[in-house]
Order: structure tokens, then sequence, then C-alpha cells
């Protein structure tokens, strides 16, 4: 893979957060002369795509995101549709097929690339500009940057599920969490941003399989990741 | 940042020792949707702490070099040490350089290129660094 | 020599086991055989020259009956009576005695052999002649010889199983009542005697021949019977005309006889030259067919020499004197190496191994000859390659020792002795260890111990220091030689390789320094491409801006904008000829010459004057040194540093630069110290990176980052440094440690 991947230069492999994931793809995006994107996963038959999903990444404008009211497209619009049965990457006229993806006059045309995770979970980028229909090769090399730093992504953020055990600093956090602190406590304590605190929260309240603070500290007592 | 409360404008602080930068910042911001948002600006790490301490600031946007620091190792930690646990981001025209892995450890949040910075960026950085990570059953009044 | 009939007895009597005695004509008992001895109990020097009468019980007679003198002249063969003998006991033996007059062929006189068979007496006399019918074969089966009669028709009348046995080619012809010549015959034509011939005449006369000596008989002969099987055969004609045939197997004493045969034989034939010589007449008793031929005398000639005329070294009177100590058995034997004169008068080198033979009485000296002619040529050959080798080994340049598998040496070149300032005598016989540096000691001893039949050779590089201090690169090449999987010796070779190591140490360094250089030019590329581009981002956005705000008809802040594109524009532009300036001093060659140092720091001052006079700055520079070097590039070093002193310096007072030169044996030491801002001491390495910006106005410290990198690359292109002194505190202060080069 870093050999296929070398053209997308270092930065796929140091990528670690969101943030960087953003980057990856907003610079794919640009670099076809496209101006945004939505990764998101596509589920059931009648869902639609959920833009606020904690999984989702895109760069939508908020004006762009007209009458979804920034929430959720349901499954009935038209690059929703397609990404569902694909298996192949895609292009689509948007003048001829409007999408509620994209606000109408801020895109004529979109390339959807689906994705799959290890776990058979469906997910789809898409692009959304101006630009022309690419030829074939064009349209496989987008298909295999996508692919690649979707694979990433899914490695670094998605894959927390089936990741047991917790680093230091996530061990750090429910200790100081079963203390009685606070993630804002917790941050000044250990000189981050409350936001990285309760990434690191949400990440071992999804590696437990536990829903709430007090569910993950009993938890991580009876493993004994803590004492 | 509960969404409920009543709309507080946002509060950057850029920290830059070229004042040229602030110039683009604000015209970027300006282009961003969504409820507007304010651009303070310091050109040093001394006056970001000050800034910081006197509160009200919601993210830092910090220049990688300040001069005459060497680089944001040396500068983010002193803005958690004020007491600082908004995002930091570290803006810099050149991001490649292999310490910049070590961003997490130094209370940095996330790294962005100068050149990378756009609307569509802004408006990412903001939905998801105010975005509420952990559900409404995770709230924080469990003891 | 013994007589034929000595011979006969001794053939065939030896190991007879019947007491046998051989009486002369004079009546004395000339021999007797073992069971003799034996059986009648005298030692056999009592029995020899006894008359044999006296072995008669007395009164009885016995030995010489009446009739036999007449039966004997009839020439009847053996007459056999029963007598008694009295032993030296005195207790009496009952015996049939069989005797025979023995002509010796030279007529010299009878003797007679008598042959006593003891008969157990008793029995003898109470058994009736029916019995002796019975008693008779039993008895001859008791004999080891072979035995047979045949009657006056040549049938086979009795025979015993030895005589059946004796030999393989005539026993299963063998039948009573048979002839001889039918059993011969049948031998014969069954292919059963080897030597009978091939052609059916060969054999028909071998058969006549045969038959001839059975019924003619005149003496014994021997026969072959085998492969290796011999038999003496004996036939006898009786009185009565019956053949008494007699078989002794003779085939150890034959065997004995053709060992000694064969012993001659390979005498005759070695190369080496044999002499017997009876020391007493000095006269050569054999001389084998080498040593005949060699010196061209024919056995009968060398007989009739005094055997000292063949030396052709030594007078008869020195030889006899050289041979002394052998004769009067001092020594064993006596080696010599002396000449000897051919028949012709030629002469040949030899050398002579003499051993004192036999007992005291007759000795003899049997001496061993080798023509060394060809081997003193040899030798000579092996001589002269082996002063080649010497020679060769003295002309190579490579120092050469052969040691002990302990590293005892035991040889030396002329160059290892040289080498090491010693003679070759004093070294050889001490460890080379002793002569291999300290330090070096360990990883030698390693290598060589590392040494196995399998990889009896290494090689080793490593550095030596010689007699005179010079130090110098060697290659060694240990060889340890292995006998029967033990070292015995080990050869070392050690080539100076100096000279190709220095070119390799050379090429190695430049490697260094260009891949230094090639890190360093792919830094700069890099930075150049971030620097670059910073400005032109912004130069990028800024135009964009404008042209928002022109289409939106803004116009209050185009002004700024179009500064600020102005701006980094210029900032890019300096930037631009100081790389183009940089890329020029920085990747010339260095064209030294030797110039005053003051002068250097003069011009460079002078090319700063309208800076250095706007800053009010002064400049110290008391030197009178001579630099050799590259006089441009030195005053563009000077230039940077100084540019520096003026641009960052203190609001507050007036510029100060001091310049020293300090000149040591192997280095040149310039110092540049200003009484400046100064520089922090984490940043003393990164100043000279290319680009480095350290303060953040530029615009107050006008540069273009690029002054340091290019005083680096010329303090470096000069093969020296240039650092930052950090624990000067008073403002900044670099050092530039130039190697110092003879012009």
């Amino acid at each position: 893979m870093p050999d296929a991947a070398y053209h997308l230069g270092p930065e796929l492999d140091r990528a670690v957060n969101r943030m960087d994931f953003f980057r990856l793809f907003k610079a794919l995006v640009i670099n076809q002369n496209f101006l945004y994107f939505v990764l998101s996963e596509v589920s059931g038959d009648d869902e639609g795509v959920n833009l606020l999903s904690p999984h989702a990444l895109h760069n939508l404008p908020d004006s762009s995101l007209g009458k979804t009211n920034g929430k959720s497209v349901g499954a009935a619009d038209p690059v929703v549709l397609r990404s569902k049965l694909a298996t192949a990457p895609f292009f689509m006229d948007l003048l001829a097929q409007p999408s509620d993806l994209v606000g109408a006059g801020n895109a004529r045309s979109a390339i959807a690339v689906p994705l799959h995770t290890v776990a058979a979970r469906r997910y789809c980028l898409v692009m959304f500009g101006d630009a022309g229909e690419p030829d074939r090769g064009e349209l496989a090399l987008i298909a295999l940057d996508a692919a690649l730093i979707f694979q990433r992504y899914y490695e670094v953020i998605l894959s927390l599920d089936s990741i047991t055990g917790l680093n230091d600093r996530e061990i750090q956090i429910v200790r100081w969490t079963s203390e009685g602190k606070t993630s804002a406590e917790i941050a000044i304590i250990l000189g981050l941003s409350e936001h990285t605190v309760n990434s690191y929260i949400a990440a071992v309240l999804r590696k437990l399989h536990v829903v709430n603070r007090a569910q993950m500290v009993a938890s991580a007592l009876r493993s004994g990741l803590i004492a | 940042m509960n969404s409920d409360q009543p709309q507080q404008p946002m509060k950057i602080l850029l920290v830059d020792d070229d004042p040229a930068e602030h110039l683009l910042l604000r015209r970027t911001l300006d282009k961003v949707d969504g409820p507007p948002l304010e651009l303070d600006y310091v050109a040093d790490i001394a006056s970001a702490v000050e800034s910081v301490k006197a509160g009200g600031i919601d993210i830092v946007f910090l220049d990688n070099r300040l001069v005459p620091n060497n680089d944001f190792r040396e500068t983010a930690p002193q803005l958690r040490e004020a007491g600082f646990i908004g995002p930091i981001g570290i803006i810099s025209s050149d991001i490649s350089g292999s310490y910049f892995q070590e961003f997490p450890e130094f209370g940095v949040d996330f790294r962005i290129g100068k050149s990378e910075i756009d609307r569509t960026t802004i408006s990412f950085i903001i939905a998801e660094y105010t975005r509420n990570q952990l559900s409404d059953n995770c709230a924080e009044d469990f003891s | 020599m013994q007589s034929s009939a000595g011979k006969l007895i001794k053939a065939l009597y030896e190991t007879f086991p019947d007491p046998v005695l051989a009486t002369d004509r004079r009546g004395r008992i000339t021999a007797v055989n073992q069971a003799a001895i034996e059986v009648l109990g005298y030692a056999e020097a009592e029995l020899l020259g006894m008359d044999p009468t006296r072995l008669e019980v007395p009164g009885e007679g016995g030995f010489y009956p009446e009739r036999a003198a007449s039966a004997w002249d009839a020439n009847e063969g053996w007459i056999c009576r029963n007598v008694r003998l009295q032993r030296k006991d005195g207790s009496v033996l009952a015996a049939e005695l069989r005797q025979l007059p023995v002509s010796p062929q030279d007529g010299a006189g009878a003797g007679l052999v008598s042959m006593v068979r003891p008969v157990s007496e008793t029995p003898a006399r109470e058994t009736d002649p029916a019995d002796i019918d019975q008693l008779f074969p039993s008895a001859l089966e008791s004999i080891s010889h072979g035995f047979a009669i045949y009657d006056q028709a040549d049938r086979l009348l009795i025979c015993n199983s030895a005589y059946r046995n004796m030999h393989e080619a005539f026993k299963p012809s063998i039948a009573i009542g048979r002839t001889f010549e039918a059993i011969l015959r049948e031998a014969v034509e069954s292919g059963r005697y080897p030597d009978a011939g091939e052609t059916p005449q060969q054999r028909e006369d071998w058969i006549r021949q045969r038959l001839d000596l059975h019924n003619n008989p005149i003496e014994p002969y021997v026969q072959r019977v085998g492969a290796d099987q011999w038999v003496q055969i004996e036939d006898r004609v009786t009185a009565d005309n019956y053949r008494v045939a007699l078989r002794a197997d003779v085939t150890p004493l034959v065997r004995a006889r053709s060992e000694a045969e064969r012993l001659g034989f390979i005498l005759e034939g070695v190369g080496q030259e044999i002499y017997l010589v009876n020391p007493k007449e000095r006269r050569i008793v054999y001389a084998n067919k080498a040593a005949c031929d060699n010196l061209q005398y024919s056995l009968e000639e060398l007989r009739a020499m005094d055997v000292r005329q063949l030396n052709a070294d030594y007078s008869p009177a020195e030889l006899t004197e050289k041979m002394q100590p052998l004769l009067t058995g001092k020594i064993r034997a006596l080696n010599i190496d002396t000449r000897h004169r051919r028949k012709d008068g030629s002469i040949y080198v030899c050398r002579i191994r003499m051993e004192l033979m036999g007992g005291t009485a007759d000795p003899m000296i049997l001496s061993f000859g080798e023509d060394i002619t060809l081997r003193i040529d040899t030798e000579a050959e092996l001589e002269r390659k082996r002063t080649e080798f010497e020679s060769l080994v003295r002309s190579l340049p490579d120092i050469i020792s052969r040691a002990k598998p302990d590293t005892t040496l035991t040889y030396v070149n002329e160059n290892y002795a040289r080498f090491s300032g010693r003679r070759p005598e004093e070294m050889v016989g001490r460890k080379f260890m002793e002569f291999v540096a300290p330090d070096a000691r360990q990883e030698v001893l390693a290598k060589i111990s590392s040494l196995t039949p399998e990889a009896p050779m290494k090689t080793l590089e490593r550095p030596m220091v010689d007699a005179a201090g010079r130090q110098c690169w060697y290659l060694w090449t240990n060889l340890m030689v292995y006998e029967d999987g033990k070292p015995i010796e080990l050869v070392s070779v050690g080539r100076e390789i100096t000279e190709s190591h220095q070119a390799r140490e050379q090429i190695a360094h430049q490697t260094r320094e260009l891949a230094a250089r090639n890190d360093a030019l792919e830094q700069f590329a890099g930075m150049i491409s971030h620097d670059l581009k910073a400005p032109l981002r912004q130069v990028r956005l800024f135009a964009d801006l404008i042209a928002e705000d022109v289409s939106s008809g803004k116009t209050d802040e185009l002004g700024v904008f179009s500064a600020h594109i102005s701006d980094r524009a210029k900032a890019m532009e300096q930037m631009i000829s100081s790389l183009l300036e940089y890329s020029q001093l920085a990747y010339q060659s260095i064209r030294p010459s030797t110039f005053r140092f003051s002068e250097a720091v003069a011009e460079a001052w002078s090319n700063l004057a309208v800076h250095a006079s706007e800053a009010r700055a002064r400049l110290i520079a008391e030197t009178d040194a001579e630099l050799h070097a590259d006089l441009n590039l030195m005053i563009q070093l000077l230039q940077n540093l100084f540019a520096n002193s003026i641009k960052y310096r203190m609001a507050d007072r007036p510029v100060e630069v001091r310049v020293d030169v300090e000149v040591g044996d192997t280095a040149v030491s310039i110092t540049v110290a200003d009484n400046g801002i100064g520089i922090a001491p984490q940043h003393a390495d990164s100043i000279f990176g290319v680009f480095k910006r350290l303060h953040r106005d530029e615009r107050l410290y006008s540069g273009s980052g690029l002054g340091l990198a290019l005083c680096r690359r010329i303090a470096e292109s000069h093969g020296g440094t240039i650092v930052l002194d950090s624990s000067y505190r008073s403002g900044a202060r670099f050092v530039i440690t130039l190697p110092r080069v003879a012009p």
C-alpha cells in the first residue's frame, strides 16, 4: 500500500485524526477540480444519508445544505439512491438529476465512489463540482485514491469498535474520570483540549461497548484496566 | 458549546507574526456561511497567553513558527499551561516536518497548511470542534 | 660343500621318524638324523665319529653281516634284517636295520646308510608270519614318506597312502595291479602334470623320460607335481627286479631354495650396487650386476682385484684407516661419499654404506653403493631453485614470514627485518606478536585463531608503524598450513597498501562529502520551495482579494493589498538574487593564493562602507598574518559576517567589530566578534541553514537569510569550519578555523 499511495504523499501515513482525513479527502477533490465532497455511510434500503453522523466527513457549505437543514438527505435522492446500488464509481450530471446533497446551483456534476469496510459496511465518497465527465482511466485513479484514503480512515478512526485494549492516554482519562473529574478538569490536568478529552472518552466508550461514563468506569474496573 | 444556548459569536484567536496573515484570515472568515465568527489577532505567544487568560477565546489558530520560538512544541504548551482547554490548531505554510506528527502530545488538536485554509475548511473545523461527541446520556452529572 | 650322500640324507631323512646313520668307508658315523639322537639317546657329537658297532648289543653283532659285503658289491640295494641295538642308557632296542651302501659320484669311497626301524620287541617275536603280512602294510602306512613297490612286470604291488597322497596328479590313477606306465600315462593325459607339455609329442617325450628314470634310476631327483608342490623321487630296482619307489615331499625345501634364488635374482636386479667384500683379503666375493655394469668389470675381474683399487678418492692406506672402526666393531655401519673409478678410468660419485656381516671368524663386509651423480645434479637443481626463490623473496616488496602455529618466527625476509628495524636473526625464534602494535594484537590473534583446515587463509588490513615511525597500511595474508588437520606452519605475507588505502579513504571522504552536499542541496531545494512558496501564496491571495473587491466595487483596502503584494514580491526578488549569489559562490571551486589577511579584512569592510558609516561602525583588526586561501571567498565570508554585525546591532550604541587571527601549527583560527544583539545559544547551529530567519521583522533587519549559510560553505570548501561561540554573551562571536596550508 505505501507504494500504491506514494503519489498521495507522506500525509496519508501521517493522518491521525478526522481533521487530517478531511484534509486528505479535500485535497483529492480539489486536485480533481471538484469543490465539495461527502463521505458517508450508506445503510439500509429506506434510510437516507446522515451528514451529522460522527463518521461522516464533508465540506459542504451551509448554504448548499438548502432543504436538508444540515441534517440528512432522504433515500430517494438520486445520488443517494444510485450510491446504494452501485459497486463501481460513477459520474452523474446534476443538471439532469439535481441532488439535495448539494444545493441547486452549487454544482453541476458529481462523481461517486462506493467504498467498503472489512466489516462489510458500505460507505460512499461523493464529489461535487462543475468538472466534466472524466474518462475511465481518470475515474479509476480517483476511485483508487479514494479507496486508499478510506482504508486508512477505517484503520485509524472507524475500526475502534473492534479494537480491545486502551492506550496510555485513554487509561489516564478513564482513571481521572473514575475520580470524578470532568472533561474540562481532565483537559487542564493533562494539558489537552476538552474536545480531545471527549474524543478519548468517546473512543473508550466504543472500545468497551458502553454508553456512558459510569458504565465506562465500572467496565474498566472490572476488567482491571484501572485499579 | 450547546446548540440550545443562545448563539454567541464564536471567537477565534490567530497567533502569527506576519500581520498579512491576519488580513487574509479575516477575509476568509467573512466568507464562511452561518453564524458570524469573531477574529482576534496577536503576533507573539506572550500576547496569546494573555489573551486566552482573559477568556472568551473558543479556538486558537497558532502559527507554527513564531520568532524567536522554534516551533509549536514550544508555544502550544504555554497556552495549555494558561488553562486554555479549547481546541488549538497549528497553521503553517509547511506542515510536512516529521515533528508535526507529535502534535497530540503537545496539547494540539489539529494541524492545517496555510494554503489549505478556505471557507469550507473553516466550516469543518467549527463543526468538528464544537460538536458534542458524547451523547446526552453521557452527561457529566453521572456522579 | 656336502657330498651327494650328505645331501640325500639331509634332504630325505632330516625329518625321517626313524634313526638314520651314515657311516663312511672307514666305518665311522658321519651323519645322524634327529630321530637317531632321540631314539639312541646319544648326543650328536657323541655319535659323530663313533664306530657303529658300539651300538650293537655286545656279542650279537649286526652292523656288518658277513654276506653284506658281497651283496653290496653285487649292488643288491637295501639289505634288511632284525638286530638288537643298545641305547646309551644300556637298554636294548629291537629294530629292523636297513642298510644301503652309498657310492659317491667322485668314487672317493663307499659309505653306508643305515636306517634303524625299531620294532616292538615282544610282538615282533610273537607274531607269526601270517600277521606280518598285515603288519607290513600298517607299518608302511605309518611312514610319512611315500612308498611303493612295483613287481617285475612293473605292476603296482603295494603302496602306502602317503605315496597316493604325495601328489594330486598321480593319485586318481593309482590302482594296485596297474603298471607304473599306465598310471603315469593316464595322469599325463588327464593333464594333471603341469610340466608334461602341451602337445602329444611333448607329453610322449616327457613320459619316456620319466619311464627311463623309473626303470633306470640313477639318483633322486625333484619333480614338480603341482603349482607349488615338489616331490623328491627316488626309485630303486631291487636285486630281484622289483622297483621300490620312495617319495618325499620337499616342497618347503624347494620353496626355501627358490626364495634364496629369488633373493639372488633380486640382488642381481636391483639398481643399487651391492658388494660382498672379504675385508681380510680385501677381495670382492660378490658384486651384483649393477655394480659390475657400472664399474665395467666382470665379476671374475672384480674378484681378482684389491677392492681398494676401485676408490678414486682415497689411497688404500686411507681407506684402511677409514674402515678400521667398522672392522673393530666400534661402529655398525660406515657411510662414505666417495668416487669410484671404472675400468675405462672414468670416475663417478657414489655413496657407500658398509656393514660388517657374519660371525667373528670370517667377517664379511656388505656394502651398498649408490651412484649419486644424478642425485647430486638434482640436489644442485633444488639448491638453484631455492636460491632463485630466496632472491625472488628478497626482491619482493612484501613482508614475508614463516612461523610455527604459536607464531614463533622461523623465517623473516629482509623486508620484514628492515621494516622492524632489526636483523632477521634477531627476529627468528621470537613470537611475531612482539612485533605487532599492542592495540592490534587482539585482532591479529583472533584472525589467526580463526583459521581452520577448511578456511586456512584469511586476509586482514591493518595500520602498521615501521621502524622509522612511518604510519602505513598493510594487507596481511595469513596462511596456516595443516597436516592431517593439525596446524604445522603459519605463512604470512604483508603487502603495503598505504597508497591505495589512502586513495580509498580519500574516495570515501569524497563520497561522504558528496553525500553531505547532496543532503544540503536537497535541504536547500526544500527550503527554497517552501520559502518561495510562502510569499507567492500571499501574493496570490492578495491578488484574489483585489479582484473580489474590484468586482464588488470596494476600493478602500486595495492600497493595502497591493502594498502587501509589492512587499512580498520584493522579498522574493531579494531571495532569488541571493540564491544566485549563493549558488555561484558556494559551488565554485576555490582558487587559493597567498595574501595578507589584513587585505581581505580591509576589502570586506570597504565594500560595506556606506552601511558602516550609517551605523557608526568601527573595525578593530590588527593582524599581520598571511593566509593561503581563496581571496575573493574570504572577502565574501568576512563581508557577510560584518554585514550581520552591522545589521543586528544594538540601537543604543555604535557597532564595534573585532577581528583576531591566531596561527597555530596546523590550523588558522579567525574570530569575528561584535557588540550587537547576539544570537541565542539554541540557534548556534540552525543559523547556518539556508533562509534561516531569526528575527521577526525583516524590514528592520534586512537580509536574505543566506549570509551565514554562505559563510559555512566557504569555510567548508577550504576544509575548515565556522561556528558560533555560544559562550560569548556581549554580542555575537564567530570562530572560523581553517587548516594551515603551505602555499
